[in-house]
């Protein structure tokens, strides 16, 4: 397909869009630090993340990486600052795009509860299926 | 309905193909917090943004360095070009302290005079369907060469932590 007739409208891709949920979970070691954890994106799917909860048996700081690959914070940021609960999931703006078969929010943790430390976060938002 | 904030039509933009209310197949009931995140008037203004990218900064940095007690720490955040501040929160290791964010070239401040940090603290639910985020009524852009000061003080005699993240997006494409 030449660019010109990608362009057109008659071409254009379609969608359907759905609520989608991607759960990441890690069982952190007193004080440890795991580095660019892959949180994969589906391959039928872009995924739009809209906002954060989650839950832990400990503390810890996080970060993650956008689309471009860059980081979203300037520094690890604590859990208790920033990861939502279920009924108040912390909103994520403007929402970034994850395209479908990317490694996604590539995540950062270390733990501070200097014992075993059970992660659960959920990264929730939009699914974009693609279908023509 | 009576319970659901009242939103001007005229601060929508319908041509966003994010915006849920121009979309009949994104209900709210599919997802009430990404619905409510979606048509965020601010956040839909935001997207217009070109090559507009999410950023957080944790201030300080390290987010666990301490201030020492009855001190006052001026933070300069390191900021991208193009930087728009629309929420904000903020923890610390005392029962509380006092904070302020200043533009440093316009001089202009978020808070009328220095702000307990109780008032935004993550511990409390923020601004409704947004999480720990407490949002500005109007995002604030530190156009280059401006950039965020964070003032941070400690009105206790001991040192702790006093902590502030600043949740921006930057504006790569600004031509």
């Amino acid at each position: 397909m030449s660019p010109s007739a990608s362009s057109s409208p008659a071409n254009q891709p379609t969608y359907v869009e759905e609520p989608a949920s991607y759960l990441f979970t890690i069982t952190l070691t007193g004080s440890s630090h795991v580095d660019s954890i892959a949180v994969n994106i589906d391959r039928d799917s872009d995924f739009l993340l809209s906002g954060i909860n989650g839950s832990s048996t400990g503390a810890y700081t996080l970060n993650f990486r956008l689309p471009s690959g860059r980081l979203y914070s300037s520094a690890e940021i604590k859990n208790t600052d920033f990861i939502g609960t279920a009924n108040q999931p912390t909103s994520i703006g403007p929402p970034p795009i994850y395209r479908a078969g990317s490694v996604g929010p590539q995540m950062t943790l270390t733990d501070t509860s200097t014992s075993t430390n059970v992660v659960n976060i959920l990264f929730t938002g939009i699914r974009r299926v693609r279908t023509t | 309905m009576l319970t659901r904030p009242w939103i001007d039509p005229r601060d929508v933009d319908w041509t966003d193909p994010l915006n849920p209310l121009r979309n009949p197949g994104w209900q709210q009931n599919n997802n009430p917090y990404v619905w409510a995140a979606l048509k965020d008037p601010m956040l839909q203004a935001l997207r217009q943004g070109k090559g507009i990218e999410p950023r957080l900064y944790v201030c300080p940095d390290p987010n666990s360095q301490t201030i020492p007690g009855n001190s006052t720490y001026d933070y300069e955040v390191p900021a991208e070009p193009n930087c728009w501040l629309f929420a904000l929160n903020a923890s610390g290791s005392g029962t509380d302290f006092l904070l302020q964010i200043t533009d440093s070239v316009t001089g202009a401040k978020v808070f009328s005079q220095p702000t307990p940090m109780s008032l935004i603290n993550s511990n409390l639910t923020g601004t409704s369907n947004r999480g720990k985020l407490f949002f500005l009524t109007t995002p604030h852009l530190f156009e280059p060469p401006s950039y965020p000061v964070v003032r941070l003080i400690n009105t206790e005699s001991t040192a702790k932590v006093c902590a502030v993240n600043l949740f921006t997006c930057v504006e790569y494409d600004t031509a």
